[in-house]
């Protein structure tokens, strides 16, 4: 079972990855998860509960068109001032299995999205998380955040 | 656009029916018709267990009003006018009430307060005292549940909540008048009490989007 850790400060130096406690030099790591959404596609409250998909993946330096997964297991992702965990330890890896983190609360009933790309081959990184927000009164809000 | 109109007239018909609603729940209609048609004063004294207690009932009523409760006015004249202590007590009433208010009402046969002309109470009693009452007129001249504990103009949702409760001034007993703040915080009330309830069973309101 993998269990990954990946941190950065903001620049490539900084930035690292680890699986049980074991440093792994990566290309990329991809993530991106899309729950909480209705039958038309549109989001809703129920997050994971509602079904959807995952996609988590990292590509090694030496051979970057292999594709390695990550789950089932768990993947910290630490960005400053965000943190994401993602976990889903069923040995079939069902989707419903799966729970979210975000800044240390647990967001599996309201996560929408979580994209997470970070690759050191094309100098790209870009991540955020999105959030269903159930309000009492007023409008219930589909919140975006920009973590990279 | 004419979807959004729609919607628009949605949204305010909802409204309109909620205020309906909480306004219905919140307003103590009947207690005020009452109280203002003057006849209705039997049914707010006579027919309410406070007003029952302190104008019917054997506490204030006996002491105040000479004795037997029941007997007296159902007696006619004589025992009226028979029992010392109850022409004290109605000397105190006749002179704001007058004595015709007697003779017309034939409901005072089961009931032992005084009434005015006017219809409201001419004696309040409380606690086994009689004060003599005074009224300012309009909105002041109510005041729900005479002779009922205090806390009762300060209880949510009791009828008397929305009335203040009866002042001594100069001798006399003064009718609080309708609480209008009172009556608004219950309507806010109701009105939030409704939206959640219509929230639980009525579901969704359209979804905005953010990006921090």
């Amino acid at each position: 079972m993998n269990n990954m850790i990946f941190r950065t400060g903001g620049d490539w130096d900084s930035t690292t990855l680890f699986n049980n406690n074991q440093e792994v030099m990566a290309a990329q790591l991809f993530v991106e998860l899309r729950a909480g959404r209705d039958d038309f596609d549109q989001p809703d409250r129920g997050g994971v509960n509602n079904g959807g998909e995952i996609t988590a993946i990292v590509r090694p330096q030496d051979d970057p068109e292999a594709e390695l997964g990550i789950f089932p297991g768990r993947l910290e992702i630490d960005f400053p001032g965000h943190s994401i965990v993602l976990e889903n330890t069923h040995p079939m890896f069902e989707f419903v299995f799966t729970r979210v983190w975000y800044n240390g609360r647990d967001v599996t009933n309201n996560i929408v999205d979580v994209y997470v790309d970070v690759n050191a081959v094309d100098n790209v990184v870009q991540a955020y998380i999105t959030l269903y927000r159930a309000h009492w009164f007023g409008s219930d809000e589909v919140a975006t955040i920009n973590i990279a | 656009m004419k979807n959004r109109q729609t919607s628009r007239f949605s949204q305010v018909f909802k409204l309109v029916v909620i205020g309906f609603l909480a306004a219905l729940i919140a307003l103590p209609l009947t207690g005020v018709d009452a109280q203002r048609r003057g006849g209705g004063g039997g049914g707010s004294f006579g027919g309410s267990r406070s007003g029952g207690s302190s104008f019917g009932g054997s506490r204030s009523g006996g002491s105040s009003f000479g004795g037997s409760r029941s007997g007296s006015f159902g007696n006619g004249g004589s025992t009226f006018g028979g029992g010392s202590r109850s022409s004290s007590s109605f000397g105190g009433s006749r002179s704001s009430s007058s004595g015709g208010s007697f003779g017309r009402s034939g409901s005072f046969g089961s009931q032992s307060y005084s009434r005015s002309s006017s219809g409201y109470p001419s004696t309040y009693s409380y606690r086994g005292t009689s004060y003599p009452t005074r009224y300012g007129g309009g909105w002041s001249n109510y005041s729900y549940a005479w002779g009922a504990p205090m806390w009762y103009y300060y209880t949510p949702f009791h009828p008397a909540f929305y009335y203040h409760a009866p002042y001594y001034d100069n001798g006399y007993m003064v009718p609080g008048g309708f609480n209008f703040f009172h009556a608004i915080l219950s309507l806010i009330f109701f009105v939030v009490v409704i939206a959640i309830i219509g929230k639980l069973l009525f579901g969704r309101k359209g979804v905005r989007y953010t990006t921090n």
